[in-house]
């Protein structure tokens, strides 16, 4: 490349790179410099730390149901979610009657906003809401007072099962793709050999698409203690539906409105220690991802 | 070279996308022209347009302009960063703010690095103004000063209490807002059933009881409340009861974590052995059951159980006089109906006082009608001391404090024009109009005049808010004690009930906890802890 033109495009670059510093790299810095810091103490301390230490070993510490929340819900989504959103994806690519109809309705909670499907939800699940009417034909017992997310024992579960049914749409547009991908004649070649729907389900599809389910578990696991807007639009107030996500935003937006100083050093210590322990885990996953399916080429 | 050209262009326009929100595209007020953000929350933005029209109108003549650039619900969130953005080319033009929950100490704290000198801060003071009188539309400046007409208790949270000694002591914010909050009740539903508005606690547990015994019939229950996104309006009811119990002075106490003996640090954890906590906590154990909500009320968002009230679901709802306002476009007839009402006087004192329950309402009754002790002396158990104590004690309110604050860049073009408006707006002229648009008070004394006219919801509201003469109290916890700063201390910190949602929790468990219960595992659980909160002081 010539010289007028590498200085043409590290001129262009210059731009995105002066935006990724100032939008990420200078705020994940303070906020790293935060987790060592406290009003009350000069210089640099550990003191947001040992306060972490202690709000986990409380009894009934509203910091350790966060967490076992936030497993629950990702190991749910791994183990759940993510292959039911596969199989959804695969049937569709079979070109099922009506599946155009299917992609479009699937879909439609990603492109319509976060507050309006949780809306929707909250009056489907809610006291009177067609929800109850179906239990109650079944003769399933359902609690009118409470309603599923004013029930501490219910809340969270509805959480979870209103983030699986949101988070159909995008993901399966993503497996849809990557089936399309796969050269028709290896599923045609399938078929003559015999290899039936569930055969070709599990023994052509879910490998050839390995890459791109290895991506999608990638992206999951790196949000896992970020994700929180399935408790702050379903039940923000409930302390059982807590996770790891909502816990940090709370001690943010609540609690340093209210304060004279900076209240953001505890949640930014918080922060900082589930990036500590994501960002391995987020690679472990990876690493056994490619175990499992090496690279694949067709 | 195409590809990585391509790359660059794309790279480009994607990073120029996310600064498109970056800056507002106003041109430099300056002189004539004010360039405001309002903070739209309950009140709305008609009262801002309102006074915009009459101090156009009044000053036309100076041709001064007053332009709304943004009012929105997320001004608060920009503000501050907004403010420091005091110099270079991206400098704040926003002249005026009508904002919420800045730190004014931090704010301030930050001036000497932004501005690059000790002697210039990067807000405006009010401290001239307030020594002066408003000026409204007749262009004449009132003898009352702002200061003077400013309601009882607001002072002190307006003025810089920070580090920095040059700024001390002065007041860098006005209020643009008070709200009472407390019961709101729907007359009707009680005259329905031949009750009356409670004056005391022990009245309105069993008004409560009273509806709830008919609700299967009537399928009207005691209240409404929001478990969604409000389920900390509960702690109004329980903060002015502690507060009634303890006077002011006691509450403001609690909230600096100081006791009566000994240290903050050694023993501050006293303050949670309060005795207004415990007669507060027995009130509210007794009031609070989930069967006395309408169905679902536990997951309701405040515009929901809003709804159910006016609709009339319930007799009772704790909330702020926004209501109004904030339901117009509905339930206008509806909401003017209803009644805010003072907190109802806690029955303990009058135990304590000597005085039967009735006899405690009677007081109470004759100090709203403006009686004195000499007035009450057929009630022999009374004394001088115990009606002081029962006068101080309905007069006090829980409100948004100075939370709601004014706010004028110090680097401002147009700061002179500004602070003009800003008389204009909390003069006689200025309180009307926000009155009569926002259904709200400014925190300043006006003449109400002839109040006769307006809707019940609105006459209640002026009788509780008594045009500043009452006593005012924010339950602002953080702004008192360091220790609960750095250990983020609330009102409630046992896990298995946590500020905001106890009263949440206290309602699911339908009676099964009692006051004593809580008071004592909340003493003990702050007790274990302290040490560990005094060494976040470092």
């Amino acid at each position: 490349m010539r010289a007028s033109g590498l200085v043409f495009v590290w001129t262009m670059l210059a731009i995105p790179i002066a935006q990724f510093i100032v939008f990420w790299l200078v705020p994940n810095f303070d906020s790293l410099l935060m987790a060592f810091q406290n009003p009350s103490v000069d210089g640099l301390t550990f003191m947001n730390f040992q306060r972490f230490w202690h709000e986990l070993t409380l009894p009934n510490s509203t910091l350790v149901i966060a967490i076992e929340n936030t497993l629950i819900y990702f190991a749910v989504h791994i183990f759940i979610g993510m292959p039911i959103v596969v199989f959804i994806a695969f049937v569709l690519f079979k070109n099922v009657p009506g599946g155009k109809f299917f992609r479009v309705l699937f879909y439609l909670p990603s492109i319509v906003g976060g507050p309006v499907t949780a809306g929707i939800y909250r009056y489907l699940v809610s006291t009177g809401g067609p929800v109850e009417a179906i239990l109650t034909w079944m003769h399933i017992p359902f609690d009118s007072q409470l309603g599923l997310l004013g029930n501490p024992e219910t809340a969270f579960l509805m959480c979870i099962i209103y983030s699986l049914w949101t988070g159909v749409g995008i993901n399966m547009i993503m497996f849809y793709g990557a089936l399309n991908r796969i050269p028709k004649e290896i599923f045609e070649s399938a078929k003559m050999d015999g290899a039936g729907f569930w055969r070709q389900f599990a023994q052509i599809a879910v490998p050839l698409i390995w890459p791109t389910i290895t991506t999608m578990l990638v992206f999951l696991m790196s949000s896992i203690f970020t994700t929180y807007s399935c408790v702050m639009l379903l039940c923000p107030q409930t302390p059982q539906a807590d996770m790891i996500g909502w816990y940090i935003v709370r001690y943010t937006v609540y609690t340093s409105n209210a304060a004279g100083d900076e209240v953001l050093n505890y949640p930014a210590a918080v922060g900082f220690v589930f990036t500590l322990i994501g960002f391995p885990l987020t690679l472990l996953v990876k690493k056994v991802c490619e175990k499992i399916s090496s690279t694949v080429e067709y | 070279m195409k590809k990585m050209t391509l790359l660059g262009i794309g790279l480009t326009a994607l990073a120029a996308l996310s600064l498109v929100g970056c800056g507002h595209s106003t041109q430099a007020g300056g002189g004539s022209v004010i360039q405001v953000k309002l903070y739209q929350a309950g009140w709305g933005r008609e009262w801002l347009d309102a006074e915009i029209t009459a101090f156009e109108k009044a000053y036309s003549a100076e041709k001064y302009t007053v332009d709304v650039v943004e009012s929105t619900s997320k001004v608060p969130e920009t503000t501050e960063g907004e403010i420091e953005t005091a110099t270079g080319k991206n400098k704040n033009q926003i002249d005026l703010y009508f904002t919420s929950n800045v730190s004014i100490n931090r704010v301030i704290s930050k001036s000497k690095n932004i501005l690059r000198s000790s002697n210039e801060v990067l807000l405006e003071s009010f401290d001239d103004i307030l020594g002066e009188g408003a000026i409204g539309s007749d262009r004449v400046e009132e003898k009352t000063t702002i200061k003077d007409r400013l309601y009882n208790g607001m002072d002190p949270m307006i003025r810089y209490s920070g580090d920095i000694s040059n700024w001390t002591g002065k007041a860098f914010t006005l209020p643009w807002a008070t709200s009472a909050t407390s019961l709101i009740v729907n007359p009707k539903i009680l005259a329905d059933d031949g009750l009356s508005v409670p004056l005391t606690s022990d009245e309105l547990i069993t008004d409560v009881q009273a509806v709830a015994a008919k609700t299967a019939t009537t399928n009207i229950y005691p209240y409404t409340w929001a478990g969604n996104n409000a389920s900390g309006y509960w702690n109004f009811l329980f903060a002015t009861w502690f507060a009634q119990y303890q006077t002011l002075a006691g509450f403001n106490k609690f909230l600096a974590t100081t006791p009566d003996s000994g240290t903050m640090k050694d023993n501050g954890y006293d303050v949670y052995h309060d005795q207004g906590i415990l007669e507060s906590l027995k009130v509210m154990t007794s009031l609070l059951n989930l069967d006395y909500s309408p169905d679902g009320s536990a997951n309701m968002l405040a515009p929901e159980a809003q709804h159910q009230f006016l609709a009339g679901k319930a007799a009772f709802m704790v909330n702020g006089d926004w209501l109004l306002n904030e339901m117009k476009t509905e339930y206008a007839t509806e909401a003017k109906a209803m009644q805010i009402i003072k907190c109802p006087v806690l029955s303990s004192i009058g135990t304590e006082a000597g005085l039967t329950d009735a006899e405690l309402h009677t007081v109470v009754a004759a100090i709203d009608d403006g009686k004195a002790f000499s007035d009450l002396s057929s009630i022999v158990a009374l004394t001088q001391a115990n009606f002081d104590r029962i006068k101080v004690a309905r007069g006090v309110y829980n409100s948004l404090g100075a939370s709601h604050q004014i706010l004028i860049p110090s680097y401002s073009d147009a700061k002179d024009a500004a602070k003009l408006f800003v008389r204009f707006i909390l003069s006689q002229d200025g309180c009307r109009i926000f009155r009569e648009n926002a259904y709200g008070s400014l925190p300043f004394r006006y003449d109400q005049g002839d109040t006769s006219g307006l809707s019940t919801f609105e006459q209640s509201d002026l009788k509780v808010l008594n045009n500043g003469d009452s006593t005012t109290f924010f339950n602002e916890l953080y702004s008192y004690s360091p220790l609960r700063v750095a250990a983020n201390l609330l009102t409630f910190n046992y896990n298995s009930w946590i500020s905001p949602t106890t009263f949440k929790a206290v309602l699911l468990a339908k009676g099964a906890f009692t006051a004593q219960h809580m008071f004592d595992q909340e003493y003990q659980y702050e007790k274990d802890n302290w040490s560990t909160y005094v060494s976040y002081l470092g």
